[in-house]
């Protein structure tokens, strides 16, 4: 499905609401999906991802506890959104962390890169280094299970090695694969209050005549 | 006004003379709004002048049931813009204005550059569809429009009959055809405005959709003169350019538009912050010139009589147009003894108003104030975008007393709000599962609530402040914000509202009492509208460019000079 990515932030968010996170964080989740999409990264993928696992699943379990420490682990796997909003927050006393277990763990660089002119993120599949608008990416972005480890590193420097830079922004529309946009769809779906025939009869102009 | 900030670069008695958002951020006040020349047609035909755009109609292939296409190409000095119009043969049953409409009778596209055949071809599989087709980046803008059957039929009648129709029925109506969506924004696969915000043309708000609507306009024409010539053969004349320019664009809106004003905050701030610093630099005058005097003179007189031409049945409207002649009476008597010679004389005026005339009144009044002073305030009209995402993000380094205090200051009037009560929570925005519907429910009869949309701001900060009564005022935000998400909606309004003066709206969206044409009224002005004329506490219709010059004539007319129409003694009172 190719789409805007206006329409890819909007599905992202109400798809995030609708699996159970709070509305102001449900739309960071928005924000950060078009980013990625934007770069050409699995954004809406790695929502999925997420929201697949964690449904419905309360935030308390998926914060970091023990933070302001050089590691940051919760009661469980941590939510990249959940976590990479503390991060952009400017929370932590110390922003280059190690995080232990943390799902689709591509969604913290949106945030991450908020903190600092550029960062690193590693895990064990990956290894993204990225600034405000370019990133270099090797091995495979996308996170079906919990990562075990992932390191954040500010790095000093906006500009990233010319030579090194995988993927770029540019607004404009993304292909995203059907069966993914389906299925946050479906979670998004959740957000939409049936419709019965009183609340149709109280819509915006019905009842009247439009043949005037 | 304390938030000086905001406006910096103003002279300190313009600042001082800003009005503050307790008093303009109102409903009742944005209810009563006025277009003024910083509204986005009128900016729009000031460019298309100035730069000399050149409009060309390039393809007419409609047949004899008036089904067909026909493009409109808008070339300005860097790029063309191309309408392309999807006429149908739509039957009345099909005719509605609501969105969960399926068929309109004609439907647009507005393409970035020239259409080829190949692409004429593949959105007449999706424009006429609009939101079950699908667009591409290629294309800015999607709108559809039914016709005022009445006036159409009748205009069409008399044309083909080799007469011109009667002004009087013209203005009872006052356009051929009213749109019932105008999208952008990557809506429906439609190019994101990211993609052309940098363009010096398409940068300022709804720039593209109401350029659309200025094109739509003359097709709505072309289309009746068409059908004129398929009934009449050669006896069908074309339409008088005086009659015709009376015709504007009709618009059907309804509650779609309402929650836009509050889900974009820092762009409503950067509408009202022009809005309110024009009217500002004008008071801030130490004197008026003659010719500004006469100016302002003509145009009163002018928005007098055209009030003649603003028809609603809507009681409580119609009464606030009678109720809008008497103060414009009011101000007439008081101008014969007040010359505007005395100090800041328009700043005496704006005061006199405040105190003597209805909100309407008010409203007008600056509107006219602001009228005479291009020069003064036209910048203004550039610096009227915003991106949201800059005011975004959130700043988790302040204490949670720094955002108590934030909260208490910016949102006074939610404080003072008892939201236990349930006539101040009576109502709750959602999305219908039908076609996507914004809709108004009754929360204490109705079911869905728990799926409302977060438009009650206010309610949202009293419940976090509650939280944070129980919290360490040392606490950083952050750490908050990581241990209660479900404020970080509220905390991010807090901070917007910090350092945007007019990003909220300062009353209640979920009480009782609450009109949604309020809202609608104050965004339509916004892009020019005039004539508004409510069909419920929920919808309303507008006229849009009446009286301004067509495309194959702003060449040779003043480009700005139609909000106000020009007296016409020969129309009917």
């Amino acid at each position: 499905m190719i789409v805007s990515l206006n329409e890819a932030a909007g599905m992202a968010t109400k798809a995030a609401w609708g699996a159970g996170r709070p509305w102001g964080l449900a739309q960071e989740a928005g924000k950060a999906v078009s980013a990625l999409e934007a770069m050409r990264l699995p954004g809406a993928q790695s929502l999925l991802n997420l929201l697949v696992t964690t449904d419905r699943l309360p935030c308390e379990r998926m914060r970091p506890v023990a933070t302001g420490k050089r590691i940051w682990v919760g009661k469980g796997p941590l939510c990249p959104v959940l976590t990479g909003a503390y991060i952009s927050d400017g929370g932590g006393e110390e922003f280059a962390a190690r995080l232990d277990d943390v799902y689709a763990p591509l969604l913290l660089l949106p945030f991450a890169r908020l903190r600092c002119a550029s960062v690193q993120i590693t895990w064990d599949a990956a290894s993204i280094v990225a600034n405000r608008t370019d990133a270099f990416v090797e091995g495979n972005a996308v996170s079906k299970t919990v990562a075990k480890t992932v390191q954040i590193t500010p790095l000093p420097s906006f500009t990233l090695d010319a030579s090194k830079i995988s993927h770029s922004s540019h607004w404009g529309p993304v292909d995203i694969a059907d069966e993914i946009w389906e299925a946050l769809s479906v979670f998004a779906h959740r957000t939409y209050v049936p419709a019965t025939e009183a609340s149709r009869l109280k819509g915006a102009g019905a009842g009247l005549t439009d043949n005037d | 006004m304390a938030d000086a900030k905001i406006a910096s670069g103003e002279d300190a008695r313009v600042i001082e003379l800003m009005r503050p958002p307790e008093e303009v951020m109102r409903l009742a006040r944005m209810g009563a709004s006025h277009q003024t020349r910083l509204s986005f047609m009128r900016a729009i035909l000031r460019r298309v002048k100035r730069e000399g755009w050149q409009v060309e109609r390039t393809v007419w292939d409609v047949d004899e049931k008036g089904v067909g296409v026909g493009v409109y190409e808008a070339r300005g000095p860097e790029r063309t813009y191309s309408l392309i119009a999807y006429a149908n043969d739509l039957p009345p049953d099909k005719r509605s204005d609501r969105v969960i409409a399926t068929e309109w009778d004609a439907s647009f596209a507005l393409y970035d550059g020239v259409p080829t055949r190949a692409d004429i071809d593949r959105l007449s599989d999706n424009v006429p569809k609009q939101e079950a087709g699908r667009c591409a980046a290629t294309e800015l803008v999607l709108s559809r429009a039914n016709r005022s059957v009445r006036l159409f039929d009748y205009v069409a009648d008399c044309l083909s009959q080799g007469r011109q129709p009667d002004v009087a029925e013209i203005d009872k109506v006052g356009y051929l055809m009213r749109t019932t969506a105008v999208y952008g924004n990557g809506k429906f696969g439609l190019a994101d405005r990211d993609l052309y915000a940098a363009r010096e043309e398409a940068g300022g708000p709804f720039r593209v959709e109401l350029l659309a609507v200025w094109l739509i306009r003359a097709f709505t024409v072309d289309i009746v003169e068409h059908m004129a010539r398929v009934k009449g053969g050669d006896n069908a004349v074309p339409l008088d350019r005086e009659i015709r320019r009376r015709l504007g664009v009709g618009n059907s809106t309804g509650l779609g538009m309402a929650p836009f004003l509050v889900t974009h905050p820092a762009l409503l701030n950067a509408w009202m912050m022009a809005r309110e610093t024009a009217l500002a630099r004008v008071r801030a005058l130490p004197a008026a010139t003659a010719g500004t005097i006469r100016h302002f003179r003509e145009q009163l007189d002018r928005a007098h009589a055209g009030l003649k031409r603003w028809r609603t049945p809507d009681e409580r409207q119609s009464l606030r147009v009678c109720e809008l002649a008497g103060d414009f009476d009011k101000l007439k008597q008081h101008l014969e003894s007040e010359e505007l010679t005395g100090p800041e004389p328009w700043n005496e005026l704006y005061q006199w108003s405040a105190a003597n005339l209805t909100l309407e009144g008010q409203e007008a009044v600056g509107s006219l104030m602001i009228e005479p002073h291009g020069a003064l305030v036209d910048d203004l009209a550039g610096e009227m975008a915003a991106e949201e995402s800059v005011s975004y993000w959130i700043d988790g380094q302040m204490t949670l007393s720094e955002v108590g205090e934030m909260a208490k200051e910016k949102f006074g009037w939610a404080m003072a709000t008892d939201f236990s009560v349930a006539d101040q929570t009576a109502r709750f925005w959602y999305v219908s599962e039908e076609k996507l519907e914004p809709r108004l429910g009754e929360r204490h009869e109705e079911d869905g609530a728990e799926l409302e949309q977060r438009l009650g701001i206010g309610c949202e900060i009293v419940a976090m402040m509650q939280e944070l009564e129980q919290q360490h005022g040392n606490t950083l935000l952050a750490e908050f914000l990581l241990r209660h998400p479900e404020h970080r909606h509220a905390a991010r309004r807090v901070q917007i509202a910090a350092r945007c003066a007019y990003a909220e709206i300062h009353d209640n969206v979920l009480s009782a009492s609450m009109m949604p044409i309020d809202m609608l009224r104050c965004k339509l002005a916004f892009f020019g509208a005039s004539r508004f004329d409510p069909k419920s506490d929920r919808w309303v219709r507008i006229t849009m460019y009446a009286d301004a010059p067509f495309p194959d004539e702003i060449a040779v007319m003043e480009a700005d000079d139609w909000a106000w129409p020009l007296i016409d003694e020969a129309q009917p009172a």
